[in-house]
């Protein structure tokens, strides 16, 4: 998979593009396919390795991460369910994109777009771009932590003054 | 009768669904990949390919280079279907615990040769590494909207 650097990379790209207010949820759903980790740490004591690589299948698919989407939304308040909801399918959408860029490497799971409808596989040989992108979401997101506390150190003084 | 509320009742049927997905995929998945747990196992039919050209993807973990060239452990994953296969390299190392491994080949006498090794760019350590800050980067983000909201649910607009 493509680190969670780059997940999160993404997904803060998305949250200021489409200027989202409740950017954790979306930086959650662009994680939420590798829930899978949970259950192949899970798994593999217990059923072995080939298995827990089957298990992760399923969770690791759109369709799984959909379903765990309609799961976290209706935990989340209610009076937000369906902006939740986009915001999480929104960051799903965004994490399958990046994850079908790596073709062939990571695994099976990375590609099965369709499951559990087709066992057709798409992606796009972009393994090169994947470094750079990840160095590039390294200094964005070390720039923005940056960049807040300065603005926070600016207010203080201005308090001060 | 009691009221229930329907996105609870949404959400809960999700997760009962991906448990049966979850279930299923112990018994479905491997006919389409070819679970094959024992190495053995795997290298025999290896001859069921014989001639024909495969493409595996995997991690290896277990490098011993020997004259026919490496054998290491593949997980059993892509279009490939094996759990251990012997691969013939030419000019291309494989380390211990490398991730990222895709070889493309023809079977020939048992073995796989393999026509195009690719190892991924981004070495193990760099991987690890980006992955720790990316937990880093969602906690400090999360927390920080999370915190915010808490204390000063007035300015949850500015946010």
């Amino acid at each position: 998979m493509p680190s969670l650097l780059a997940h999160i990379f993404l997904g803060m790209l998305l949250a200021y593009l489409f200027r989202v207010k409740r950017k954790s949820v979306l930086l959650f759903g662009a994680i939420l396919p590798d829930i899978k980790i949970f259950v192949y740490l899970l798994a593999t004591p217990l059923l072995g390795l080939s298995a827990a690589n089957a298990l992760i299948v399923p969770v690791h698919s759109p369709f799984g991460s959909l379903l765990l989407a309609l799961f976290f939304a209706s935990i989340l308040p209610k009076d937000e369910y369906g902006k939740n909801l986009f915001l999480l399918c929104l960051g799903v959408g965004a994490h399958f994109a990046l994850d079908a860029s790596i073709y062939p490497f990571y695994g099976i799971e990375h590609y099965l777009l369709l499951y559990p409808f087709s066992w057709s596989i798409y992606g796009i040989d972009g393994m090169a771009c994947i470094y750079p992108f990840s160095i590039l979401g390294l200094l964005f997101l070390s720039g923005l932590i940056l960049s807040g506390k300065k603005q926070r150190i600016l207010k203080q003084d201005d308090r001060i003054v | 009768m009691a009221k229930y509320d329907w996105r609870r009742v949404l959400g809960v049927f999700s997760l009962a669904l991906l448990a049966v997905l979850i279930v299923q995929s112990y018994y479905v998945v491997p006919q389409h990949w070819g679970n094959m747990p024992a190495t053995e196992y795997a290298a025999d039919h290896l001859q069921e390919f014989e001639g024909k050209e495969i493409d595996v993807d995997g991690t290896a973990t277990d490098v011993i280079y020997s004259e026919k060239g490496a054998i290491f452990y593949l997980n059993p994953v892509a279009k490939g279907l094996f759990s251990r296969l012997e691969v013939k390299t030419e000019g291309t190392s494989i380390k211990e615990g490398q991730s990222g491994v895709n070889v493309q080949g023809t079977v020939r006498n048992g073995i796989l040769e393999a026509d195009n090794i690719r190892v991924s760019p981004i070495p193990w350590y760099m991987e690890s590494f980006f992955n720790l800050a990316g937990i880093f980067f969602f906690l400090f983000f999360s927390l920080k909207e999370w915190r915010i909201k808490k204390r000063f649910p007035y300015l949850e607009e500015a946010v």
